[in-house]
């Protein structure tokens, strides 16, 4: 450090101070008469000051200065390796920054480490939700928890300045924002005073993204009015911009006390007060020094006093703390082995374009191997040499590294169009921060260093002709690993088509084709229960008049959305089912089954006679009807229903409900006739006698028509739903499939290089065979012959390789083995025909060669 | 160079702290002229060593350096010891003792 000091303050003067010294020696020694002792002043110059200088760094400067000018002379290499470079570092980058976002990121709160997530653990299952009694008297009875808190998200309809909005509200005890250590940007936050009392502090803190899209930015925002779900609230303040709550992909845009609950979440919800009804995610916050153990079990002692006072939830509950220093993902379950596998297949790519880059550098130094020579020849340092090839290929990395990160800037927006629209609207604040552009520099840097060292090593071997013997064998070995690796790439995307191929062609049940569908919830802008009925009334008979709708149909969970509900069914006079009693519900109206193509198999649809007024009526699907009456006849039984006495009128074909990709569900359908608070969310659904997408804005215009503030969403075809269902299968398939021809490109570059390379190489040679008399085929099948043994070689290597690694993911696959011969076979002859077209020119071109030319040729 | 002998590696340093080590601060001319006196006209420094010599020691701190007026009223640059630079007179000392002795016994014998 000294040094490093004391260098820098006499660097400036450092020349003319010794030429001063030795000026006085020199004197001194002549009018002293001693025999001048001269050394070499040169020499004397440059020992004495080598010494002060930065050396290092200003023979980097000037290593940096003969990269740029070299570069400049071959624009081709340095353009086909930043291009292979900058695809491999971007498209590594892209997906390592939606990982980061979706899997790794911290809140951003106060220390996020010490944040756990409460939920209960009833026999094997997770329980992640607490009714608010159970909240209350866990908080109450809390010794070992620095602070419990709770919150809720749910969708509302957000009024503000005259605009309807759907948006995201999320209820919040009174020590949440404290507890997380959230500041607001100005005004307050919701604190404990606002959380006392139920329904008495309607107040509202607004997200910033919603204050600066929605609200203009209001600067005097703090004591306005907006309506959240028809129910006024007064903003007191606006939370900063990096929070985004605790869900990942989920950003509320209001916040508002857990007290008001009951004016947000619609009607039809059950009390507040109910102990049965859970809807609140808990979330602690450990004190320093106390154990996640220690935590649980203090916890846990409070929850079976609170367990024995409620007699439920059924079963022996038991707490279980997460750390939650990410927050809750639900992206998290869905994508965190698409995007490793997806992390695995970037990374092979990298690999491949990093051999390209190693491929270029020696081929480079071939062609450059005269002038590293004379080099070596007058007294250059093979050290001083390798640390200029290195910093020209480090040069390479990390312009290569820079350009990956404005691709993937890119490729992310690519990427976040594969993630599914859901019921509550994913906002994901995927942006760099410093652990992906660390990670980008890292990878530039390893791959410049690493990938330039053996060539550079190489090329500075004092025996040249050695030097270029091995040069060749390794530039055929780094083709033989490309193949490889995008074998690896090849069988990988080939396995993700098939099974996304599979699993579209699962039978659902449902007919998704031409069919439009819609969601809207009208209570949430304040229709009271008999206005829904006749909102909905006067919307299927509207719909009805577009031209080319044949049906119209309506549910209340929208189908294949993920959404679901939940009930009992149970058959008087019989025990309950080995599997439980549940069976999951949806209410319809109009013509659903129509519409979504199911079929009535025996019994009746809905009619006009099932009034509010008689038995309810049910439909049950064959599975339910085969579960809960094996081998007897369902249609015309007395089941309970949710308590309530039903009948069952008929029998509908199997579909599935949720997700494509779920075993077919139980399903009762009851009618929306009879349904005594018809304030809830519903999807119309209409088939259309042509592309459904024209009817959309006539679908929008009616909606509008009858409100024109009531906020509609989901609005797309069955069919885009259906493939939205299917996001992971189908983001695995597209990306891999992307990222193999992107292998299949780069290897191919590779192959063409050396290929090109040898033909030119053995110029001399081949003109000779030819004038010898060898035919002209004869030499294409040499060259091609070459590059065959190449790419056998490679498939050898690729094949186990390949068959090891896709067992690796054999949870992503549907509908096909790990090691399917078809896809290894479609794998090698997609390889060996790209490398004859890789190999084509060269081949050609070598046949063309002119034996009077090539004998001059040198 | 006649009869003067050669400078074994590393003593240089030594000869020079330790000229310097008598206390005065001198320039490079002086210090090559005290070891050549110092040494009954034996050693003689040259400037092609004694520069790059003093710009390393310097470095290490062995020695300070400053600009200052000569006898003969010219810009001459001063070299003084430091306290790194006894320190290391001392050591070097020591371990010179140590190996002349032992080339004299191996020499006796």
């Amino acid at each position: 450090m000294r040094r490093f000091f004391l260098k820098l303050i006499r660097r400036p003067n450092l020349h003319t101070d010794l030429e001063t010294e030795l000026a006085f020696h020199r004197e001194m020694a002549a009018t002293h008469g001693n025999p001048l002792s001269l050394g070499n002043a040169t020499m004397i110059r440059e020992e004495a000051l080598d010494l002060w200088r930065f050396i290092w760094l200003e023979d980097f400067w000037r290593d940096v200065l003969y990269a740029i000018r070299t570069a400049r002379r071959s624009p081709g290499f340095v353009v086909t390796s930043l291009l292979s470079l900058s695809l491999g570092i971007g498209a590594n980058a892209a997906i390592f920054s939606l990982m980061n976002t979706v899997l790794l990121r911290s809140l951003p709160v106060d220390r996020p480490e010490e944040l756990e997530y409460v939920s209960m653990q009833i026999g094997k299952g997770i329980q992640p939700v607490f009714s608010y009694p159970h909240f209350r008297d866990l908080r109450s009875g809390n010794t070992v928890l620095s602070e419990l808190f709770a919150r809720s998200a749910s969708p509302a309809s957000l009024v503000a300045g005259g605009r309807t909005d759907r948006g995201v509200v999320e209820v919040v005890s009174g020590n949440y924002f404290p507890a997380l250590g959230v500041r607001p940007l100005f005004g307050r936050v919701i604190g404990e005073d606002d959380d006392r009392v139920p329904m008495a502090s309607p107040v509202t803190v607004v997200g910033y993204r919603y204050w600066r899209d929605r609200l203009g930015s209001d600067p005097a925002i703090v004591g306005k009015t907006i309506r959240i779900d028809d129910f006024p609230f007064t903003v007191v303040g606006v939370a900063p911009p990096a929070f985004f709550g605790l869900e990942v992909g989920t950003s509320p845009d209001v916040w508002v006390p857990m007290a008001m609950q009951p004016a947000v979440f619609g009607s039809g919800r059950p009390s507040f007060d109910d102990a049965n009804w859970g809807w609140i995610n808990v979330f602690g916050r450990r004190a320093p020094g106390v154990s996640r153990a220690r935590a649980q079990a203090g916890l846990d002692v409070v929850l079976q006093q609170i367990v024995a006072r409620y007699k439920k939830p059924g079963g022996h509950p038991t707490i279980v703390l997460q750390p939650a220093s990410a927050g809750l993902s639900r992206l998290r379950a869905t994508f965190e082995s698409p995007l490793t596998v997806l992390m695995a297949v970037v990374a092979l790519v990298l690999l491949i374009a990093c051999a390209n880059l190693a491929n270029l550098l020696l081929a480079r130094s071939t062609v450059r191997h005269r002038e590293i020579a004379v080099r070596l020849a007058v007294g250059a340092g093979r050290g001083r040499l390798v640390r200029q090839l290195l910093t020209e290929s480090s040069l390479l990395g990390l312009v290569g590294g820079a350009l990956g990160v404005a691709m993937s800037a890119w490729g992310v927006r690519m990427l976040l169009r594969f993630l599914p629209a859901e019921r509550i609207p994913l906002q994901l604040e995927v942006h760099l921060d410093v652990r992906v552009l660390g990670f980008a520099a890292l990878l530039s840097l390893l791959t410049g260093v690493l990938f330039g060292l053996a060539p550079a090593l190489q090329a500075t071997r004092p025996d040249v002709a050695a030097a270029l013997k091995s040069a060749g064998i390794w530039r055929q070995s780094l083709v033989v690993a490309q193949v490889a690796l995008s074998m690896l790439l090849l069988v990988g995307s080939g396995l993700f088509l098939e099974s996304l191929r599979n699993v579209a062609k699962l039978r659902i049940g449902l007919d998704t084709d031409n069919v439009l569908m819609a969601s809207m919830n009208p209570a949430l802008s304040g229709y009271t229960q008999p206005q829904v009925a006749d909102f909905y009334r006067q919307l299927e008979a509207r719909l009805h008049e577009i031209p080319g709708v044949r049906a119209v149909g309506l549910s209340e969970v929208a189908l294949l959305s993920g959404g679901w509900n939940g009930v009992g069914l149970m058959v008087p006079g019989r025990p309950v089912p080995a599997g439980g009693n549940s069976i999951t519900m949806n209410r319809v109206g109009g013509d659903f089954f129509q519409t979504a193509g199911i079929a009535i198999l025996r019994g009746r649809d809905f009619g006009p006679g099932d009034a509010p007024d008689v038995p309810l009526a049910a439909i049950l699907n064959e599975t339910a009807a085969q579960y809960f009456f094996p081998g007897m006849e369902a249609v015309g039984r007395d089941v309970m229903l949710m308590g309530q006495p039903a009948r069952i009128i008929g029998l509908a074909a199997d579909s599935k409900y949720r997700s494509v990709r779920e075993d077919t569900p139980r399903i009762a359908y009851l009618s929306f006739r009879q349904d005594r608070s018809p304030s809830r969310e519903r999807t119309v659904y209409l088939r259309t006698a042509a592309d459904p997408a024209f009817t959309a804005p006539a679908l929008r215009a009616v909606i509008r028509g009858l409100d024109r503030n009531l906020p509609v969403y989901g609005l797309k075809t069955f069919a885009e739903q259906k493939a939205e269902s299917l996001s992971s299968e189908r983001l695995l398939a597209a990306l891999s499939g992307f990222f193999g021809v992107l292998a299949l490109l780069l290897a191919a570059i590779g192959l063409y290089g050396v290929l090109a390379y040898l033909v030119e190489r053995r110029t001399r040679e081949i003109g000779i065979r030819i004038s010898l008399g060898a035919g002209r085929d004869r030499v294409l099948w040499m060259v091609l012959r070459g590059a065959l043994a190449m790419a056998a070689a490679g498939l050898a290597l690729g094949v186990p390789l390949s068959r090891w690694l896709s067992t690796l993911v054999v949870k992503q696959l549907f509908g096909i083995q790990p090691g399917d011969v078809g896809t290894l076979a479609g794998a090698c002859a997609v390889l060996t025909a790209v490398v004859v077209a890789a190999a084509a020119i060269p081949a050609w071109r070598a046949s063309r060669i002119n034996p009077l030319t090539a004998l001059r040729y040198e | 160079m006649g009869k003067s002998a050669s400078l074994l590696q590393g003593t240089l340093d030594l000869l020079i702290l330790h000229a310097l080590s008598r206390g005065e601060a001198l320039h490079g001319y002086a210090i090559a002229q005290t070891i050549h006196l110092l040494s009954d006209e034996v050693l003689t420094v040259e400037e092609g060593s004694l520069y790059p010599a003093l710009y390393r020691l310097e470095l290490d701190g062995a020695i300070s350096a400053r600009w200052g007026v000569s006898e003969n009223n010219r810009k001459a640059k001063y070299y003084q010891i430091t306290r790194r630079g006894r320190k290391a007179v001392a050591e070097q000392q020591e371990s010179w003792n140590r190996l002349s002795a032992a080339v004299q016994r191996v020499l006796a014998r």
